[in-house]
């Protein structure tokens, strides 16, 4: 059941006129097919007598009914642009490895904020950032960007969640036995060293990479047929294995 | 009523104008059409926004005063490629 009458904010009313104009251009360009003399929709003005309503975060407006007075006037103008001054004035969306700032796991108020400075995109702030703009600098220091860089990293990592496609127990050149764990997107950030803890007993990362990861054992492990191996990868991919020898 | 449908309602007009006599045939090419209507702004199961009208009301005050909103737009012959015949040139 459709709300009555609902208050609406500026961009859904725009985004849902401009899908009414859409469909009626597509209803009368299938028209045209058969009926050469049909017209189409160039350029719309539209009045709409608004009841304004600001809750100390967005603007929003209730649509006066009959009957009712002393309501403002917004006027909306659609022009018809071309492909070139769109391609100008609009960026390319979703970019593929790009995040939304609406899809992170951050507070309403930093969202509000980042989307106030026309931030809605984790590649959005990579281009302020490009341009040395300090972003801290010019908002009202309301946003916790380390917090914010964490998200970023999160959400990143999320989508790139390691995976373990073997475990094997070899020697090294010194007859010291080495635990390898080969799979993908293991070690991605080369400025964290994974931290490795068999049978409870920190053991020594040798080497690392996305690929595989190599950690040294000795008596302290107290290997046995079933071993738990608990992998901390970076803040934010922990994994926990049972090694079966 | 859907905004999409009155207004394609209301540019669905034969331009054709023949005058057998006169041997004259000739033809609309643009026009623009300026109309109080009456909105109604919905939200439907999904959230969405829906513009909702009723069919154009005449400019007369009256007892019980319509609301004014109102819609002015262009339209033009739409050519065999499916654009606007007369439309800007990029």
């Amino acid at each position: 059941m459709a709300n009555q009458n609902t208050a609406w904010n500026l961009e859904d009313f725009v985004d849902s006129l401009v899908v009414e104009l859409d469909k009626t251009r597509e209803t009368l360009a299938i028209k045209a097919i058969n009926k050469p003399l049909t017209y189409t929709v160039k350029e719309m003005a539209m009045d709409i007598n608004i009841f304004p309503t600001f809750d100390g975060d967005q603007v929003r407006f209730v649509t006066a009914q009959p009957g009712q007075t002393g309501a403002s006037k917004v006027t909306i103008q659609l022009g018809s642009i071309t492909d070139q001054q769109v391609r100008a004035t609009t960026k390319v969306p979703g970019l593929k490895k790009d995040i939304r700032i609406d899809d992170m796991d951050v507070d309403k108020n930093t969202r509000r904020q980042l989307r106030k400075m026309g931030v809605t995109s984790v590649d959005d702030l990579k281009q302020v950032e490009n341009k040395n703009v300090d972003i801290q600098k010019t908002g009202d220091n309301s946003i916790d960007y380390t917090q914010l860089a964490n998200q970023i990293q999160k959400t990143r990592r999320n989508q790139n969640p390691p995976s373990v496609r073997s475990v094997s127990l070899s020697m090294n050149d010194d007859k010291i036995p080495v635990l390898v764990i080969a799979g993908k997107n293991l070690s991605v950030h080369s400025s964290f060293t994974p931290v490795a803890v068999v049978n409870r007993q920190l053991a020594e990362v040798l080497t690392h990479d996305a690929e595989e990861i190599r950690i040294q054992l000795d008596r302290r492990h107290l290997i046995t047929d079933t071993n738990e191996l608990v992998l901390t990868i970076d803040p934010f991919a922990i994994m926990k294995l049972n090694v079966k020898i | 009523m859907p905004f999409n449908e009155i207004l394609e309602k209301m540019i669905s007009i034969n331009g054709e104008i023949y005058d057998d006599h006169m041997g004259i045939h000739s033809y609309i090419y643009a026009f623009d059409v300026g109309t109080p209507v009456e909105l109604e702004i919905l939200r439907d199961e999904n959230g969405r926004l829906q513009i909702g009208t009723v069919p154009p009301l005449y400019r007369i005050s009256t007892s019980f005063r319509p609301s004014y909103h109102a819609i002015t737009f262009t339209c033009e012959k739409i050519s065999e490629n499916g654009q606007p015949e007369y439309g800007m040139e990029p």
